[in-house]
């Protein structure tokens, strides 16, 4: 019996022998990170042949003898070697996925490029900073983040636009703004897109709102002419692709995952305005003190009303997103065949300022799927609506004596002028409509404008319903690929706007109210052929050929009317308005044809060059002048791979650039070649009447561009930098050019003149610390940018604006501001026979200096001069990332330098008088007794006719934007749902010596923007 | 014909004997192990069957065979273990390695030894000065070879510096920890880890020729019983002084099955069976531990 079972055992050693002869190896494959398996992973073994991972990730191979050496690599992860000795268990694999630089695969123009061959200068920004971000829309996130990219906010209104430029501004009356490319799509808006026409509305909408952060997977800023002009005629002001999220390629589980957020916002800054007693003494001191005051009564007042507390709040906002993703399988597939993407996001943001706000449903769905073997299909989906609820304003006009020319420009800056000594309400609740001190702009007989009343009961809405939808076929043959795409964009924005009779803007015709409606569709089509090709280990060839066109509809008609008997259906009762405005309603159809072409080679890993061409056919040009030509070059030379740099062991990798071409800009408005005619009435009949007059040799404006720069990468991916220089000239400018009497018209788009842009720009990200259990990134940028207006033809000295504050001029910046320069206060005793007449009289103690520019002994509009301009000369950026065990922590400070403001407010708010409150700043006009040196005799009426450097000031400024600080719990793994929890406090601090409520006004002139908020931001974010 | 005839019959009782040890029938304890543990295993397996010649026991291998016991390393998650020797694990490389000189100039302390075998770096600011200054091109220039497979003492070594198999740089094996000593003589420019049983021969009693230990900054006389090569004299001082920077782990059998016939097998080893640990490699249990694993077989049977 022991014989036999020894036996038994011998043979079970002999049998487990035989089996390993057949050297059969089997393993699995993992993501290292999430612990999935992963689909389609290639395994090769010395001899070349190879397997890859089925839907569970395993892969078995039999080979002829031990040992083996296995190559396992997938893309986007690190390959991997492994020796296999023996076969007696299974290979357990974890693969890593790729981070660093020469790994990555940008997103260009049509296509994707990997880094190493890249010869345009392109930088990413991934998903986790619009994580991090409590912004409602992507450009309210990307401040700080990309050096030469300056983001100005127009404005703190919830879903408001922004002002994007990239290495600075190329144009005058053409826009600056660059283009925008979602998921292939030419995502384009000018300003008219945004409006009805109906105006009476504070706030554009911003056009970006239909796109929810939170969908997008990485942002790819195009910064050079080698990485822009494959858009040709619309990539002179740069370009942003954005690449939403795409299914997961790793489990065939769908990853599912749900976040919440609350927060609260008030406002960043408040102004220091007179309360009561103050507003009382200086009436008393200064003016003719129509609330007669006693000095006793003077006394007891107090504080009186905060008008600009009565406006404000602490406004609530709150966030849900949900998202699916996956992949599918063909029935006995092993690999995906498919990738699904689908979000659903609703936010609710209220404003800081009474009845203002934003709300957002988005639903984006992004699926692709491989129909047939090398056939594949794809759509990306966006639809949702937008509701911003804003302030009316009181509308620019040309005429002196307007609410607006005196600073008034809307409820929440009419708030900031009610004196303190008026209440918001009456003793019985009702709102107090008696103003005395008003008699100039809001009140009729008894009645004056209550600011609360007007921000809580007028309408001012901005509802936008949108669908993008991008559709696509591709198909592979060979070396080469077919795509086909097409797509809609279609956008229907309602604006609503009522005043009401109590209110300021109704108060003279009996309520005011009115609805526009504009349909935008633009379709796109393209269809592009590919060439990709490595011949031998020496060349790669990756050209790509097509055509696209894009052609865009948009009818728009608007409605007004006013004296309303009945308000309480506002806006949607217009038919009870007796008088009727003139109605609005047109058609605007523009086309663009594009050939589009380019060709990349790599020789030996090292040498790199980019030829693109774009040749465009524009409907917005005189039919001689409509097509446009755009070709680029670009090299690049990867240095590291050179063999005299094969002992740099520190070194990662350095790349030179070089790049130069020509792009465009199209972006005036439609129809601007010909001559046309708006209708109106006149004397009860309808009437025509001039608006544009024809300019047959209207062309493209060109901007030729040039850029060297450098890549960096040292110690093992710890440290890198980015390191460009430009320069930029802009020809052809399409300026509004003045015209005479004779041409029925006051101005003209016309190509006159020149702008450069010349600039550095760098951009350093390093790993301070990668530790086990605490790692710490930094990431900065600086960019300096001088812009110059080069040529002006014969129209030299363009003022602007409404205070005519600004100036174009040769040999200066675009957005400089013209204007007097403040030379202090007339002392007591001061000899004033030397001092400059200020019309035609010599100054007295308190009264103000001006420097005589030009010498002449008097003060007039000669005096002026350029005070400085918008254009900054630093913009920076600071991010940083610290992740301890399971704590994270993650600020953004972004700033600029040397750019000025037109503080239109301020001097408002200075200017003094017996109807408006004032700065507590007054207080320290100069008086005999005290002196003073910067601001006059408190009942001087000011301010001058010109604006003076008082009021422009710096909005050099240093803002934290983002602070956020997350936990993620350790969970039992048998615990379903991954948890993070985090708080984000946004727009914490600004360091500026600006004196208004932000130093951020796109326009360059603070008029009283919507102020800034600082919020405080709860979530949780839930994954399955 | 005859050679298909044999071919034939020798597969068909290859097949049945596999199918008989996967049934685990016929009374006969199969164990698997190791390569490192082999040789202990068939050790204690002889000498117990010198006083219990009934019971058969056999060393099973192969992917397919399961065992009753399984020698592993240490705790395993959710499987209970018992205890019956130790082992310790040494930092080598080859003899062949032309940095050889370069690391025996040095002597190892524990940051160093973390800066070479793992990827992230877990050391002060002033460390990481030193270190890019003089060391850091030894490591650029030396390999690291760990294993992979569910046997291999790389989570051991990695814990000891508070680190996980993951965080092991360079290249990684499949198959038992031995062959780590085979990649190191196939790649020179490596460094790798291992247990005494591999790394010496147990028939000499000294170091493996073809191998080189890297030097450890411990105290003089236990640096010079380390560099000596003896592997008694080793194992003997790692039993006696704690050595911060040598990892010393339990090695236990796990069970599917327990009967009295295994209890009685257990029993033996902690009991008697110490006597061979050191022939074979690897350190005695404490006495302490001894008595804990009497009464936690006792019980377990009893149960």
């Amino acid at each position: 019996m022991t014989q036999k079972r020894l036996f038994l055992a011998a043979a079970l050693n002999a049998a487990s022998l035989f089996v390993a002869s057949a050297q059969k190896i089997q393993g699995i494959i993992v993501d290292a990170t999430t612990g999935e398996s992963v689909i389609g992973a290639t395994v090769k073994y010395a001899e070349g042949k190879g397997v890859t991972t089925d839907y569970d990730g395993h892969f078995t191979i039999d080979v002829k003898s031990l040992p083996v050496k296995l190559n396992i690599s997938y893309t986007g992860y690190l390959p991997q070697t492994i020796m296999v000795y023996d076969d007696e268990e299974d290979i357990h694999v974890k693969l890593t996925e790729k981070h660093s630089y020469l790994n990555d695969v940008v997103v260009v123009g049509y296509g994707t490029q990997s880094r190493t061959q890249l010869t345009g200068s392109v930088t990413t920004v991934k998903a986790d900073v619009f994580e991090h971000s409590t912004s409602s829309t992507l450009d309210g996130a990307l401040s700080g983040q990309v050096a030469g990219l300056n983001v100005t906010a127009a404005s703190g209104q919830p879903g408001a636009e922004s002002s994007i430029r990239i290495r600075g501004g190329n144009s005058v009356n053409a826009s600056n703004e660059p283009l925008y490319v979602v998921d292939g799509f030419i995502y384009f808006k000018d300003a008219s897109s945004s409006s009805t026409g109906l105006g009476a509305i504070e706030c554009c909408l911003n056009p970006l709102a239909t796109i929810n952060p939170s969908d997008i997977e990485s942002i790819e800023v195009l910064k050079d002419v080698s990485a822009t002009a494959i858009y040709g005629s619309r990539g002179a002001n740069g370009v942003i692709l954005i690449t939403t999220k795409k299914g997961n390629h790793g489990s065939h589980q769908p990853q599912i995952s749900y976040s919440y957020s609350l927060g609260l916002s008030t406002v960043s800054k408040e102004l220091d305005l007179l309360n009561a007693s103050e507003w009382a003494r200086y009436q008393k001191d200064y003016w003719s003190n129509k609330g007669s005051y006693t000095d006793e009564q003077i006394a007891t007042l107090g504080k009186g009303t905060d008008w600009q507390n009565a406006v404000l709040r602490t406004a609530v906002q709150q966030e849900h997103q949900l998202s699916v993703n996956g992949c599918t399988f063909a029935p006995q597939g092993h690999t995906p065949n498919g990738h699904y993407s689908f979000s659903a996001n609703y936010t609710d943001q209220d404003g800081i300022i009474l009845n203002s706000g934003f709300q957002r449903y988005n639903f984006h769905t992004n699926v692709e799927w491989e129909l047939r073997r090398n056939l594949r299909f794809g759509i990306n989906a966006t639809y949702g609506r937008s509701k911003q609820t804003g302030l009316t304003t009181t509308e620019e006009q040309v005429y002196n004596s307007s609410p607006y020319s005196a600073g008034i420009t809307n409820s929440f800056v009419y708030a900031l002028l009610m004196p303190p000594v008026v209440s918001v309400y009456n003793a019985d609740g009702s709102y107090n409509f008696s103003n005395p001190y008003e008699y100039a702009y809001f009140a009729i007989g008894d009645h004056a404008a209550n600011p609360v009343y007007d921000l809580k009961e007028s309408v001012a809405e901005n509802i936008n319903n949108y669908l993008l939808t991008n559709l696509w076929a591709s198909y592979k043959i060979g070396d080469f690929t077919l795509k086909a795409a097409v797509g809609l964009n279609s956008e229907k924005l309602t604006q609503n706007y009522f005043s009401g009779a109590y209110t300021s803007l109704g108060l003279a015709t009996e309520g005011v109210g009115g609805v526009g409606n504009r349909q935008t569709d633009t379709w796109q089509q393209e269809y592009t052929i590919t060439y990709n090709k490595d011949i031998s280990d020496l060349h790669h060839i990756d050209a790509l050929a097509g055509y696209t066109k894009q052609n865009t509809t948009s009818t728009y008609s608007a409605i007004r009317t006013n004296h309303f008997t009945n308000e309480t259906l506002k806006q949607y009762n217009l038919g009870d308005g007796s008088g009727i405005y003139t109605p609005r309603t047109g058609i605007v159809e523009s086309t663009l044809n594009s050939v589009i072409a380019r060709v990349n080679y790599t020789l030996l890993d090292r040498y790199n060059a980019t030829a693109t061409f774009r040749a465009d056919h524009s409907s917005r040009f005189s039919s001689k002048h409509r097509w446009g030509y755009f070709p680029s070059l670009g090299l690049s030379w990867n240095v590291d791979k050179e063999r005299f740099l094969a002992s740099a062991r520190q070194l990662d990798y350095l790349k030179l650039r070089l790049t130069g071409g020509l792009v465009g800009n199209q972006e005036i408005s439609d129809y601007a070649f010909t001559t046309s005619y708006s209708t109106g009435s006149y004397a009860g009949t309808s009437s025509y009447a001039k608006q544009n007059t024809a300019n047959n040799e209207l062309k493209w404006e060109t901007t030729a561009s040039y850029n060297l720069g450098a890549d960096l990468g040292l110690f093992g991916g710890r440290l890198a930098f980015v390191l460009d220089l430009y320069y930029k000239k802009t020809s052809d400018l399409l300026l509004e050019v003045p015209l005479g009497f004779a041409s029925g018209v006051t101005s003209q788009i016309q190509n006159v003149g020149n702008v450069t842009n010349k600039g550095i720009e760098l951009a350093v990200n390093g790993t301070l610390l990668k530790r086990r259990h605490l790692q710490w990134t930094v990431s900065a940028n600086i960019a300096h940018n001088k812009n110059e207006i080069t040529d002006m033809g014969t129209t030299n000295n363009v003022l602007q604006g409404a205070d005519s504050q600004q100036i174009l001029r040769k040999g200066e910046a675009l957005g400089s501001f013209y204007g007097l320069r403040f030379a202090g206060i007339v002392q007591q005793g001061e000899d004033v026979s030397q001092l400059p007449t200020v019309n035609g009289q010599t100054p007295t103690a308190g009264d103000v200096k001006f420097v005589d520019a030009n010498g002449d002994g008097k003060i007039d509009g000669n005096d002026r001069v350029v005070l400085g301009s918008i254009q900054p000369d630093f913009t920076y950026g600071l991010s940083t990332q610290v992740q301890w065990r399971d704590f994270d922590l993650s600020f953004v400070f972004s700033g600029s330098y040397g750019n000025k403001l037109y503080n239109a407010l301020g001097r408002r708010l200075e200017q003094t008088g017996d109807s408006y409150n004032v700065l507590t700043t007054v207080l320290h006009s100069w008086t005999a007794a005290d002196g003073g040196n910067t601001l006059p005799l408190a009942s001087t009426t000011r301010p001058f006719s010109y604006i003076d450097s008082r009021y422009v000031q710096s909005a050099s400024y240093l803002k934290l934007r983002n602070l956020t600080i997350g936990y993620r719990p350790r969970l039992p793994k048998t615990f379903p749902v991954g948890i993070r929890i985090y708080a984000t406090a946004s727009n914490l601090f600004t360091l500026t010596p600006y004196k208004g409520y932000d130093p951020e006004v796109s326009s360059g002139t603070d008029s009283g923007a919507y102020p800034s908020a600082r919020s405080f931001v709860f979530g949780v974010n839930l994954t399955l | 014909m005859k050679k298909k005839a044999i071919l034939i019959a020798t597969f068909a009782v290859a097949t049945l004997t596999a199918s008989a040890a996967t049934a685990q029938n016929d009374g006969i304890i199969t164990i698997k192990t190791h390569k490192a543990g082999r040789a202990l295993v068939e050790k204690w397996i002889e000498a117990y069957k010198t006083v219990n010649p009934d019971v058969e026991i056999a060393v099973v291998s192969g992917r397919n065979a399961d065992a009753d016991l399984t020698l592993v390393s240490g705790h395993q998650k959710g499987a209970q273990v018992t205890r019956v020797g130790r082992y310790a694990l040494l930092p080598v490389t080859s003899t062949g390695n032309p940095l050889l000189s370069d690391i025996q100039r040095k002597e190892w302390r524990s940051k160093d030894l973390k800066r070479l075998f793992f990827t992230t770096e877990d050391l002060d600011e002033e460390y990481e000065e030193e270190a890019a200054g003089k060391h850091n091109k030894l490591k650029d220039k030396l390999t690291v070879y760990s294993g992979s497979g569910k046997a291999s003492f790389s989570p051991v070594f990695a814990a000891h510096f508070g680190r996980t198999a993951d965080d092991l740089r360079g290249n990684h094996i499949a198959g038992d920890d031995l062959y780590l000593l085979s990649a190191i003589s196939d790649d020179k420019a490596s460094v790798t880890f291992n247990v005494l049983s591999n790394l010496y021969n147990l028939s000499t009693r000294t170091l493996r020729s073809d191998l080189a230990l890297l030097p450890l900054d411990v105290k003089k006389t236990q640096s010079e019983v380390l560099l000596s090569g003896n592997l008694d004299e080793t194992l003997e001082l790692i039993e006696r002084e704690d050595i911060d920077l040598i990892p010393v782990e339990d090695i236990g059998f796990t069970y599917t099955a327990f009967d009295r016939d295994i209890d009685h097998f257990l029993q033996w080893i902690v009991r008697n069976g110490q006597q061979y640990n050191h022939a074979a490699g690897f350190l005695r249990l404490t006495e302490q531990e001894v008595e804990s694993q009497l009464h936690v077989l006792t019980q377990t049977l009893n149960n």
